[in-house]
């Protein structure tokens, strides 16, 4: 009589990636998100100007390899690699405002995790369009802002074509009392759902935003409650830019740290728990 | 809004400071690299006439002096 045991030949548990579990239109992150993505950040560094493609081990950034390439020098991402599989990158092709991941060969980090820190620089997506356009969408960021009493813009969707402010989709770290997190300029009025509470300080703060089929705005900060709001009119959006690359009145330049960005086509306030109990589990935000 | 920079009469002369500037840097290092600039230009789209213009930055200095110079916004 033989015995046969099952386990035997069941392959090894894989590991539980979010994009696996929800569909994402651009999904940017310090850690591995979906089972596909190969590589992290591209990175130049400051002694030779020369890039490297950074990927992951053990599921998060190659640090070894990032210091390794960077040394005792500065090292700036050049491109976030987009791992919802739709080849979203988002890039800087202008070495002065390229976002920082090493300073003085010490890997930028918040929470004791890899963090791209942004001082007035950007990332875009210059190419295909992130469907921000059209309902239902949802979005989950992990930031800071670092100047008190100001606010700075996680990323914005707009029109490429439109000048000055525009209309626009755009999440918020605001530290200010006006506390904004999701902010949507439609038809020429603005349309907002805030934080639960003002958060006046430089720490990762988790936010999400949502919007329905019928136009219904929410927002949530570290799992608690914002307000809502509901649009009417139109607006276009055919380019993603994290932090703010427009300067003047209508800018937001973002000073702080970002760990990650997941943009979804799909309303996820039913899931939004399970998603954010995902993320921070691995941020420890709240 | 009040810019301190290089200002320029023509695109051309924008784009020959850009690539002065990429040039000083040694920049694309490869061809396959992202970073194809040190800095950008800007056109100031809504002043009239339209001009074109550098946003100072200390990396920059051998352009020369910057200038202060008003964009409508």
């Amino acid at each position: 009589m033989y015995l046969i045991n099952s386990f035997r030949f069941q392959s090894a548990p894989s590991a539980s990636y979010l994009l696996d579990s929800y569909s994402s239109e651009g999904g940017y992150s310090m850690r591995k998100i979906s089972s596909t993505a190969t590589n992290c950040i591209r990175v130049r560094r400051s002694s030779d100007n020369a890039e490297q493609d950074i990927g992951f081990v053990s599921d998060e950034l190659d640090t070894t390899s990032l210091l390794s390439f960077v040394g005792a020098n500065d090292g700036y991402v050049t491109k976030w690699y987009d791992q919802s599989g739709n080849g979203r990158d988002a890039e800087n092709f202008t070495a002065v405002t390229q976002p920082r991941i090493v300073n003085s060969g010490v890997l930028e980090t918040k929470n004791t995790k890899p963090a791209i820190y942004f001082n007035n620089d950007w990332l875009k997506h210059f190419g295909q369009v992130i469907p921000l356009a059209t309902n239902p969408f949802s979005y989950f960021t992990v930031s800071s802002h670092e100047t008190a009493n100001d606010t700075g813009a996680v990323f914005k969707s707009r029109d490429a074509a439109q000048s000055g402010g525009g209309n626009y989709v755009a999440n918020f770290h605001d530290r200010r009392t006006d506390k904004v997190n999701f902010l949507l300029s439609a038809s020429g009025t603005f349309y907002r759902a805030d934080l639960s509470v003002q958060r006046n300080t430089s720490d990762y703060t988790l936010l999400s935003g949502f919007v329905d089929s019928s136009n219904n705005m929410s927002a949530f900060d570290n799992g608690a409650t914002g307000t809502t709001d509901t649009y009417s009119g139109t607006y276009t959006s055919n380019v993603l830019m994290i932090g703010d690359p427009t300067t003047g009145s209508g800018s937001f330049q973002l000073v702080g740290h970002i760990g990650e960005i997941i943009i979804l086509n799909t309303d996820e306030s039913a899931n939004r728990v399970a998603i954010e109990t995902d993320i921070n589990n691995y941020y420890s935000v709240y | 809004m009040i810019i301190t920079g290089y200002k320029y009469n023509t695109e051309a002369e924008a784009i020959a400071a850009r690539k002065q500037c990429a040039d000083h840097y040694g920049l694309p290092v490869s061809p396959d690299d992202v970073t194809q600039y040190w800095v950008d230009y800007q056109e100031a789209s809504l002043n009239s006439p339209v001009f074109w213009y550098i946003v100072y930055d200390e990396s920059i200095d051998f352009l020369g002096t910057p200038t202060d110079f008003e964009v409508v916004e």
